[in-house]
């Protein structure tokens, strides 16, 4: 059971990080489209490397939350936590980019869409 | 090359990619590694170089015969040594001119003997000043891999040698 879930999340996670690898090919027209499949690829892929971990997801709303659960599941596993910072950054712009009144800019998409590459490399070596 | 370890690159998900892998195991020209590591092997033999060694006969009616001698030998050899390559995907990099003479030809040599696996194609174009691009002709299909020799792959060159291309954590 806890196979196919893994399966369902990390499934979710790919297509959001492909979805996002097309529109980071034209940043001007899909800027905010790019930020926001970040942020979300990166919350499936803790999803899932917590239910591989865990066998649970974390349920709290507040996926500031999950950064901690992640991180306390990999450490208590002697897993390498490096790629985690990468999720933190993605999860505390997630408001912002989300229900903001700014606009996203290129540079700011690029650099969620680079957090989200980390930390999917980090996380893919996981499941 | 680098126009392959593109193609790889956006057609993957966050691949180690190995260009001219000096291992006895793996004999490729670019070989990507799915997964930041974890995943398949997709291997590319680049078969450009072969047809740039093509001596044209004295005769000029006799070229174009002897061009497409020349690179169907050049291609056999090419798809026998993929065929032997210990990857999941195998991919065969020629230039888009030859590929064109070649198309119809082709295309049933490329599944593998046991029925699983087809090598893919993909099709170099030079662009003159502009960097060549490479894209996929024909889609390949996944084949069954020794595990014995995968797990060679994986201990002596994956495990030990540092990517030329990956995303950096």
């Amino acid at each position: 059971m806890d196979e196919i879930r893994i399966k369902v999340y990390h499934g979710r996670a790919l297509q959001l990080a492909n979805a996002m690898k097309l529109c980071r090919d034209d940043l001007p027209s899909y800027a905010w489209a790019a930020a926001l499949l970040a942020i979300h690829s990166a919350i499936s892929y803790c999803d899932a490397v917590l239910f591989k971990l865990s066998g649970q997801r974390s349920r709290s709303p507040d996926h500031e939350q999950a950064v901690t659960v992640v991180t306390m599941a990999c450490k208590k596993r002697k897993i390498p936590t490096d790629g985690i910072k990468h999720l933190d950054k993605l999860v505390s712009a997630k408001t912002d980019i989300s229900y903001g009144d700014q606009q996203v800019d290129n540079q700011r998409a690029e650099a969620l869409c680079l957090a989200a590459e980390r930390f999917q490399t980090w996380a893919e070596r996981l499941l | 090359m680098n126009a392959v370890a593109e193609l790889l690159r956006k057609k993957l998900t966050v691949p180690n990619i190995y260009l001219e892998p000096r291992s006895p195991y793996i004999a490729a020209d670019v070989l990507a590694v799915d997964r930041a590591g974890s995943g398949d092997l997709h291997a590319v033999r680049i078969e450009l170089r072969r047809y740039r060694e093509f001596k044209a006969p004295q005769d000029v009616n006799e070229t174009e015969a002897a061009w497409m001698k020349f690179i169907r030998e050049a291609m056999k050899n090419a798809q026998d040594e993929l065929m032997a390559l210990p990857a999941h995907y195998r991919y065969l990099a020629i230039a888009h001119d030859s590929w064109d003479l070649l198309v119809g030809e082709i295309g049933p040599h490329l599944y593998s003997p046991d029925g699983i696996g087809r090598i893919g194609i993909i099709a170099i174009t030079d662009r003159g000043e502009d960097p060549p691009i490479a894209e996929i002709s024909i889609a390949p299909e996944r084949f069954r891999v020794d595990p014995v020799k995968l797990r060679n792959i994986e201990k002596k060159l994956l495990e030990k040698v540092r990517p030329d291309i990956e995303v950096r954590i």
